[in-house]
């Protein structure tokens, strides 16, 4: 019954891992850009809503505000500094976002200390039961809103105007061009909304976990194997693939130990690197 | 040592469905030119790709110098004698004219040459033949869309391969430049090489070829001596249209 | 051209030179910063001529100064010894994980060594090996000019072997694997196999400044020797200073040391933001380093800044 234990909490873990992991493979997807700030940007959400909470709203209020704030961070970044350098090499933006990402670890280390910090609102702690398994309520309503927010993706890029000139300009620049798509903003906006699921990645991920100006690091390379994973066109796919990543790590736990789990889910990369060519992802 | 220096055999690649070549066979005889002709879209470059080894058979058999190749990467293939032209060219572009042919002399047929002083020089005698040693010195990256062409000939010429592969080396080229061109793979062939030549410039690969081969969606429609090859009705039809009764 | 030898050697000597002229903060000073401009060459081979960005060098760091700490803490072999054995390893290493990841495409690659230095980092800090995560102990020298001229001449070794390859066939193949590396393979280059070796070299002088540390600050423990902020000053002094260059790391890592200094005591922590900056800025408007700045400067003046821009924006 352990293992089943293992099991659900690596699923609904892995939820929220997915959501962690859309925002990359969104602005991988269209802008051809790694985002290595990526991790930074799941932190900033953290850290914001954490303060937020501590001024006494509740997380899940918080939560909007902080995607609204970190679309804002993220298009700005873009438009002013990203879209100057876009369409060079995509190791010039991986170097890019790689000094964006010790800017802000950096920032943050100063502004905020390495303490640990926590979200935990009053139900963050509460769980309940289901046969012989017990279910965290954290953890539940963060697989659920990272779900909610893979399906609005899902959503706005299929049946939105928006959506569609993101697609289009993923697809063909120039032709989207044609159609009267700016893309210079197409870009920036497509760089707000990755920025924007990151901020809510983080503060589901200060609900059930633990805040430091570092969590970016490990973050960072977990979203991106979760974006090879589920490829780089459906969000509901990589949401898929966090569950597997999720899972991944608490059968490691379980069995090998939790030092391990980090050498699994990297061991995991090479292995789906090395063995399956990358057939569905745009890169050169 | 047999006339035909390479062979295919079944030879079918997919995409994701999609049958890019099908039941492609065909051989080409040591010294040959042969002309590979079809309509946008016929599976022309993919043919090549599959023939130089950048992308991977889903089945049938290569056959070169009577060795099977197609398990072999790219840059082995190389090594055993075939050289390959890109459509859109691909120079390093960082790197002088001279450097971008030396790296062909360097790397190519049997492991190519060690010194690097001797591939330069003779980069420069193969920069000649093609007509660039002008430019020996400049940034491969500033030449212009035909210089570009007779860049990526020179190299593939400075891997000393037995087997050329050139994909659709005329086009975009005025009638002076493609004449140009084919007085370059006529003398190309004088100095021993084989060479497949993918084209859509119809009138050139005519005279050039001493066999013709014709695709249309990833088959082949038709094999022979030019002038049998374009009179027949199916390759007027696929290649050129429907033309008016 | 004979100008410029002269010029290198008089360098070169001064450099030598400072031990006795400079008192024992500088020293100190330029034993890290020579140590870290080994660190930024030896990325320069795999990073900067073939373009393959690694993040986890550090990785080799740790090997190199734990592979010393074993081999003279706990076997008592003497220090060269203990280098050599700290430089195999690190090869070892190199050539082992070097060869599935290195068939890996350049950003694919890049992220894999982001998630193995993090995972080298988590690991060191748990295993038993080393000194049950205490760190270990090596015998006391107390020489910083021997540890200098070490540095020195490791330093010398590792720009000699740029400056090799920057001549050699060798080079040539992993020049052509940055340019463009399908083309390259069309061409007869074997990239796994050249890409492999420059990890290895990468590796042995990245292993031999680790462990001449070791040495040097006698005690090493686990957080200290897999540091993956080294990953982030070697990348960036090597790019601030000039990729794919003989004397770009070299440069970039003394200059930036330098400053880092300088900042460090006036505004201690944010002089580590200092770095993110450098790069932003290199990226977007110094995209060969500073060694290019010169002769482009020449050539443009202010215009030298915008043409990285004007290509490449949308």
């Amino acid at each position: 019954m352990l293992l089943v234990q293992i099991l659900v909490n690596g699923v609904l873990l892995g939820g929220l891992y997915g959501l962690m992991a859309l925002g990359m493979a969104l602005v991988w997807g269209v802008l051809n850009i790694v985002n290595l700030a990526h991790g930074a940007f799941i932190m900033l959400g953290g850290y914001l809503v954490f303060f937020l909470f501590t001024a006494g709203l509740d997380p899940l209020v918080s939560l909007p505000i902080a995607m609204a704030v970190l679309f804002l961070f993220g298009y700005v970044i873009q438009r002013s500094l990203l879209n100057l350098i876009v369409r060079s090499a995509l190791l010039n933006t991986l170097l890019f976002t790689f000094g964006l990402d010790v800017v802000l670890t950096y920032l943050a280390q100063l502004l905020f200390s390495a303490d640990f910090r926590t979200i935990n609102p009053s139900y963050a702690g509460a769980n309940f039961s289901v046969g012989a398994v017990t279910v965290p309520v954290g953890r539940l309503i963060a697989f659920a809103i990272a779900v909610a927010l893979a399906l609005l993706l899902y959503l706005l890029l299929e049946r939105t105007r928006l959506g569609r000139a993101i697609r289009a300009t993923a697809q063909n620049l120039d032709a989207a061009r044609l159609y009267g798509v700016n893309p210079a903003q197409i870009y920036a906006i497509t760089f707000g909304i990755g920025a924007a699921l990151a901020g809510a990645a983080g503060t589901l991920y200060g609900i059930v976990a633990q805040i430091t100006p570092y969590i970016g690091v490990t973050l960072t390379p977990k979203s991106f194997v979760i974006a090879i994973i589920g490829g780089l066109d459906n969000p509901l796919r990589i949401v898929a693939g966090g569950i597997v990543i999720g899972l991944a790590e608490a059968v490691t736990a379980l069995y090998l130990g939790p030092t391990y789990t980090d050498v699994v889910s990297f061991g995991l990369l090479v292995l789906i690197l090395v063995l399956r060519p990358a057939r569905s992802l745009k890169i050169a | 040592m047999s006339a035909k220096l390479f062979e295919a055999r079944g030879l079918v690649k997919r995409f994701q469905g999609l049958l890019a070549v099908s039941e492609v066979d065909f051989a080409i005889e040591r010294g040959a030119i042969v002309g590979l002709i079809g309509p946008n879209g016929a599976g022309k470059s993919t043919l090549v790709n599959l023939v130089a080894g950048a992308l991977r058979l889903d089945s049938g058999e290569i056959l070169f110098d009577g060795a099977r190749i197609d398990r072999l990467p790219a840059y082995a293939r190389a090594h055993l004698g075939i050289a390959r032209t890109y459509q859109i060219a691909k120079p390093f572009p960082d790197l002088s004219v001279r450097d971008n042919v030396a790296i062909g002399a360097m790397f190519g047929a049997e492991g190519g040459v060690r010194d690097r002083a001797k591939a330069r020089a003779m980069a420069d005698e193969w920069l000649d033949f093609v007509g660039l040693a002008a430019q020996a010195d400049h940034q491969a990256a500033r030449l212009g869309g035909p210089d570009r062409k007779r860049l990526e000939f020179a190299k593939a010429l400075a891997m000393q391969p037995k087997l050329l592969l050139l994909d659709e080396v005329m086009a975009g080229l005025t009638p002076v430049e493609v004449e140009a061109a084919v007085g370059l793979i006529e003398r190309t062939r004088a100095r021993g090489v084989t060479v497949l030549v993918i084209e859509h410039v119809v009138p050139a690969i005519r005279r050039l070829s001493d066999m013709l081969l014709v695709l249309q969606q990833g088959r082949l429609i038709a094999s022979g001596d030019p002038a049998t090859v374009l009179n027949d009705p199916r390759v007027i039809e696929a290649y050129l249209g429907r033309r008016r009764a | 051209m004979n100008g410029r030898w002269f010029a290198l050697a008089a360098a070169v000597a001064l450099l030598a030179g400072v031990p006795w002229f400079g008192n024992a903060v500088l020293i100190q000073f330029g034993i890290n910063a020579l140590l870290i401009a080994v660190l930024a060459q030896s990325w320069n081979i795999l990073g900067g001529f073939a373009g393959y960005v690694s993040f986890g060098n550090s990785v080799f760091y740790g090997l190199g100064s734990y592979g010393v700490a074993i081999a003279m803490a706990q076997w008592n072999l003497p220090f060269w010894v203990g280098l050599i054995f700290a430089a195999t390893i690190a090869v070892a290493f190199a050539a082992l994980l070097g060869w599935p990841i290195l068939r890996l495409r350049g950003p694919y690659f890049a992220i894999v060594t982001l998630g193995i230095s993090a995972a080298m980092s988590a690991l060191a800090a748990n295993l038993d090996i080393a000194g049950k995560n205490v760190g270990l102990i090596l015998p006391l020298t107390r020489n910083d000019t021997l540890f200098y001229e070490a540095s020195l001449v490791l330093l010398a070794a590792a720009t000699l072997t740029v400056a090799w390859i920057a001549r050699s066939r060798f080079g040539m193949a992993l020049i052509a694997i940055r340019e463009d590396e399908d083309a390259a393979a069309s061409v007869g280059v074997n990239a796994t196999r050249f890409k492999i070796a420059a990890l290895a070299m990468a590796a042995f002088f990245t292993a031999i400044a680790g462990g001449i540390h070791a040495y040097w600050i006698t005690y090493i423990d686990p957080a200290g020797s897999f540091d993956t902020t080294l990953d982030v000053r070697m990348v960036i002094m090597t790019m601030f200073g000039g990729p794919g260059t003989i004397l770009g790391p070299v440069v970039g890592a003394l200059v930036l040391s330098a400053i880092y200094e300088v900042l460090a005591d006036s505004i201690s922590k944010a002089a580590a933001l200092f770095f993110g900056i450098v790069i932003l800025v290199a990226v977007i408007f110094l995209p060969r380093g500073l060694v290019d700045l010169g002769g482009g400067f020449r050539a443009l003046r202010w215009r030298y800044f915008l043409t990285n821009i004007r290509q490449y924006r949308i």
